[in-house]
């Protein structure tokens, strides 16, 4: 039997989304877009956004790869989706500290779907995996500017 | 006794000379299986590097004194080890890198600057690892030149074929891996450096995951260069070899400009100093390269012929166990005489990384990833693959372990689908 650890790590939300991730379809009318790659394994993350008034309207991503990368994007997704989109670099920050275990337990609150990932920082190696649909989503927001 | 358990005998007392194989990982026993990265020391290695600083710490070719008389007398016994291990004509071919990179990287900046002019041409082939061939792109760019590459089969060997028609007169030099990290394939580089040489080419051998796994010898290849690595073969980090042809290495200009590699020098200029010293500008890592001679030492003891045997039957027993398992490509030949003990595989629906992760959680150490091969994964049509790689330590045990490890992957996994 797998281990207590591997086991959360592939729970079931993250088996769901990793089978059938959310926003993936292609955005046709999208305002900014995004693609990132982990040189390390090869996995992929395409990012389209629609900006409207400052908000993220409408999200596409299609990402390719591990399960971890594929959950995460589309976590990811509903997470950014209506959000004013000068919130993500703050949001991006967060996260990242969050998986790392460096952040401060009174804003855990502010990562919502993200959550479901916390298995991954019994996981360092993982933690790429799960933070490169946020590069894909640098990448639009850079091109934004 | 049967042959097997002979062989089951001395792998237990193999085992016992490498201290990080007797612990545990995540409650199992460690199968390490990642020998192709870099490969495990045995006690003698470990103890040598520590006998260096705690009881002769001194620069070598400089001082008087007797502590540096023993460290470079150990030093040069190592070069001395590392020329017989490949029937090298003399250790004055032997230099010290860092690496098999920057053995190739040598190679490229010095001789390669000299030698190649616009029209020429160099030829690799699509299975080269990273290191053997950005430094040829680069330098095909810098010097106008171009790049060829001998096609890889469907199983994973090269076509020959191709290779009689790429390499012509305008080739300068054929680059190529003997056994490719990525797919295990043996090639044929002696057969390749006939063809270089009968069109006054050079022929180079990355010898990395070749040297440590049987016997190589530079005489029968008939190689110009070959570059290894002592960390894949028992041996320390940080210690890289390059073999080069004396009649070519005595007209390459130096890589490194500084100490130790001069002969005399005025403000305005300076002569270089004899060879392989010519090559080996300031302080080497001495404790590394008295360490690999341990691992020398250790690898001839053990004999190349029988690590060769030993791959070579653990290989063929894991090919068929393979076959167990639904869904998964392995890649590279079928005939475990055309391959090393690299077992590299791809199950659909199970991304190597998860799959990574899962048998690491049964103390099980791969590699996954494209195995610094990018442009041979996008032929194999993966974005990368979970690579198995063996040594002299590794077991039938183990490999049971490894697949049937594999086949509770691809259950948990499908299982977790519905």
């Amino acid at each position: 039997m797998p281990s207590d650890k591997l086991a959360k790590l592939y729970d079931k939300n993250i088996i769901e989304h990793s089978i059938r991730p959310r926003n993936n379809d292609f955005l046709c009318d999208k305002t900014d877009s995004g693609h990132s790659i982990n040189p390390f394994c090869g996995d992929e993350v395409k990012i389209q956004l629609l900006v409207k008034n400052g908000f993220i309207s409408k999200v596409g991503i299609q990402a390719i790869g591990c399960k971890i990368n594929i959950a995460a994007a589309s976590l990811m997704s509903e997470t950014i989706l209506n959000k004013p989109i000068k919130q993500v670099p703050h949001l991006e920050i967060l996260f990242t500290e969050y998986l790392n275990d460096k952040m401060k337990e009174p804003e855990h609150y502010k990562l919502g779907h993200l959550l479901k990932l916390s298995q991954v920082r019994n996981f360092p190696i993982r933690i790429k995996c799960a933070l490169l649909s946020w590069s894909a989503l640098d990448d639009a927001i850079e091109q934004n500017r | 006794m049967s042959p097997t358990e002979q062989t089951q005998m001395n792998l237990k007392k193999i085992r016992n000379d490498f201290p990080i194989l007797k612990q545990t990982i995540n409650g199992h026993p460690l199968v390490y299986m990642d020998n192709a990265a870099t490969s495990q020391k045995p006690t003698t290695v470990i103890e040598s590097i520590s006998n260096y600083y705690s009881e002769y710490n001194s620069n070598v070719h400089r001082g008087v004194h007797t502590l540096s008389q023993r460290a470079t007398d150990l030093f040069e016994k190592s070069r001395e080890s590392v020329s017989n291990f490949i029937s090298s004509e003399s250790s004055s071919n032997i230099i010290w890198t860092r690496n098999t990179t920057e053995s190739l990287n040598l190679v490229a900046r010095t001789w390669g600057e000299e030698n190649l002019s616009p029209g020429d041409n160099i030829v690799l082939t699509s299975m080269e690892h990273h290191s053997n061939l950005l430094p040829w792109q680069k330098l095909a760019q810098d010097k106008k030149a171009e790049l060829r590459f001998i096609p890889v089969l469907k199983d994973g060997t090269l076509d020959l074929n191709q290779a009689e028609s790429l390499i012509t007169n305008k080739t300068k030099l054929v680059s190529v891996v003997h056994t490719s990290n990525s797919l295990g394939t043996i090639n044929p580089v002696k057969l390749i450096g006939e063809i270089a040489h009968n069109h006054d080419a050079k022929i180079l051998v990355d010898g990395a995951q070749s040297v440590p796994h049987e016997p190589v010898s530079v005489i029968d290849l008939d190689c110009d260069f070959l570059a290894f690595s002592s960390h894949k073969m028992l041996g320390p980090t940080g210690i890289g070899v390059l073999y080069v042809k004396k009649s070519i290495l005595e007209n390459m200009e130096p890589f490194f400009r500084g100490g130790e590699m001069v002969l005399q020098a005025t403000l305005k200029d300076a002569t270089w100093n004899e060879l392989p010293m010519r090559f080996e500008a300031g302080t080497p890592n001495i404790a590394d390269v008295i360490g690999f001679d341990a691992a020398i030492e250790y690898l001839n003891k053990i004999g190349m012929h029988n690590i060769h045997n030993h791959e070579k039957s653990l290989v063929e027993y894991a090919l068929k166990q393979f076959k167990k398992l639904d869904n998964v490509t392995v890649y590279g030949p079928e005939d475990p005489e055309k391959r090393g003990g690299i077992i590299s595989f791809y199950s659909e629906n199970l991304h190597p990384h998860d799959m990574g992760t899962f048998l690491d959680s049964y103390g099980i150490a791969v590699r996954t990833g494209h195995h610094c091969t990018m442009p041979l994964m996008q032929i194999l049509g993966v974005p990368a693959t979970a690579r198995a790689s063996l040594y002299l330590y590794n077991t039938t045990t183990e490999v049971d372990i490894l697949v049937e490890t594999l086949q509770e992957a691809i259950k948990y996994f499908t299982h977790a689908k519905r």
